[in-house]
């Protein structure tokens, strides 16, 4: 933070604690990126442990924990900050393997799951159960796999907590335009559909994951042809650039889908990689991206003044996920290397555009 | 005095009024006895709708960031009173998802643009919950923009 004392800055505590959640995250999200590498064979092996780690440092860690803080900060009670330190403590903890590692993880989606419930009963409406359900199908993928169950068997549900969150804010935004009421009704039916496939599938061989496949593929149809980004794209500046990033994200995960409806995905494989990463890096990192200009100075009071510059590492995002796509598809393992690596440089370069305009704006 | 109403306040959850803890994430409630002097006492003067209009102005400078449309446009603002002798502005304002963490943000940046407004000493923004928001609240320009019909 500097030489200058916060109070002199005019930061309050509450921000700064806020900022410090943050930086574990960040430290996070490097942690399970080199894990990730180390799976793909680009980085020396750390050992099983630590590649096995990759799935979950992310999934909770990172994402599930920065969600976690965007709703404890809407609903501002200090209660519901539990949910993001909890992610926070369980990843540092499940780095450094500790045991009681992934139940604190498993605990930030339990808590996770309280907060949407407090959302719920401020605001009963369509898409705040959509999104509770979302949460309640996290925690029994999160307490499941805490308690031992094989990754691959609760990836559907954790796939389908993205899935629905996203999709139960996306759906509150089409108020905003006018929606048919059917579309309106149709993404209610399938969220409850996406929900309890995700639940019900024992395993990735399972036929309800075929249904949640068909599901998930639906859902991003809807977002394809009724999402307000559709209308908020031909505009300007900032919400433009968000919009590009909200429907880019929504064709991969129309991939994801279709691939899991009318493919058979083994896990381990190229089109588990696939199905996979088509959601977590071409659908959430990229929401991720968009949204990080309009929610990290709404959270930690971190303000990212919009600059074209943001399009490159969202360009390079898609385009590494198209070479790791491809790379799978056609079982090109060094294509796919170098669509994961791809990935990896498009998060370094939107570190470095986001520090890049700040440190130019402070001149 | 009349009624301490059942309404929570946003920033810590309490209920009705007094102070709240002290916390690590979440800071204390605004004073709200200002604010409750000037909903009941609502001064009527020739400066006041000019002081009103003013206040209204500020906040349409405040946006929605994922829309790119004001706060006003999009109907988000539920109630302003003003008090011009004594320079006081007090907002009501709503969000359309309680899930959404900008609330906070939209508040602290319309209460900024209030206190730059001349005339004004005190400024106070206030999210509430009730009514509801729902589409019909947009103005009719921002209908326009978002493709509604009539």
């Amino acid at each position: 933070m500097g030489q200058v004392s916060p109070a002199a800055r005019g930061l309050e505590p509450d921000i700064l604690a806020r900022r410090g959640l943050l930086l574990v995250v960040g430290a996070t999200a490097v942690t399970g990126v080199l894990a990730g590498l180390s799976r793909a064979g680009v980085v020396a092996a750390w050992g099983p442990r630590y590649g096995a780690a990759h799935g979950p440092l992310f999934v909770l860690g990172v994402f599930g924990t920065l969600i976690a803080l965007e709703r404890a900060v809407a609903l501002g009670r200090t209660w519901a900050f539990l949910a993001p330190v909890a992610g926070a403590s369980g990843s540092v903890a499940t780095l450094a393997g500790l045991a009681f590692g992934p139940w604190a993880l498993a605990l930030s989606a339990v808590a996770l799951g309280a907060v949407n419930i407090a959302i719920v009963l401020r605001q009963p409406a369509a898409f705040t159960f959509i999104m509770l359900a979302g949460s309640m199908v996290l925690c029994v993928g999160s307490l499941t796999w805490a308690m031992g169950r094989p990754l691959p068997d609760v990836v559907l549900a954790w796939m389908s907590f993205f899935a629905l969150t996203i999709a139960a804010e996306r759906l509150e935004l089409s108020r905003l335009a006018p929606t048919p009421r059917w579309a309106s009704r149709a993404v209610v039916g399938i969220s409850v559909i996406v929900a309890l496939a995700a639940a019900a599938a024992r395993s990735l061989e399972d036929p309800w994951s075929r249904l949640f496949g068909a599901a998930l593929a639906a859902l991003a149809a809807w977002q394809l042809s009724f999402d307000l980004a559709r209308r908020t794209v031909r505009g300007v500046g900032l919400p433009r650039y968000t919009a590009a990033g909200v429907l880019g994200g929504a064709a991969w995960m129309l991939a994801s889908g279709a691939t899991l409806a009318f493919t058979t995905v083994p896990p381990g494989g190229a089109s588990y990689d696939l199905v996979l990463h088509a959601v977590f890096v071409g659908y959430v990192l990229s929401m991720v991206f968009a949204h990080a200009p309009i929610i990290l100075p709404a959270v930690a009071r971190i303000e990212i003044p919009f600059t074209r510059a943001l399009y490159a590492p969202l360009l390079l995002l898609h385009l590494s996920l198209l070479a790791r796509v491809t790379g799978d598809l056609a079982g090109h393992p060094t294509l796919r290397r170098v669509g994961s690596i791809g990935n990896v440089l498009a998060l370094a370069t939107f570190v470095a555009v986001v520090v890049g305009v700040k440190v130019a704006k402070r001149r | 005095m009349r009624g301490h109403a059942q309404r929570t306040n946003v920033v810590t959850g309490e209920r009705g009024w007094g102070p709240a803890q002290a916390s690590p994430f979440m800071r204390r409630p605004r004073n709200p006895c200002v604010a409750r002097l000037l909903l009941q006492v609502a001064f009527m003067s020739e400066a006041q709708p000019d002081l009103e209009a003013r206040a209204l102005e500020a906040l349409g400078s405040v946006s929605d960031p994922e829309v790119g449309m004001s706060i006003v446009e999009l109907g988000l603002v539920v109630g302003v009173a003003v008090d011009p002798s004594l320079g006081l502005v007090e907002a009501k304002l709503t969000m359309t998802s309680a899930a959404c963490p900008l609330g906070d943000q939209i508040a602290r940046q319309a209460e900024e643009r209030l206190r730059a407004v001349s005339g004004v000493r005190e400024a106070r923004v206030e999210l509430v919950w009730d009514p509801p928001w729902r589409p019909d609240r947009m103005s009719a320009a921002a209908r326009k923009a978002l493709g509604w019909g009539r």
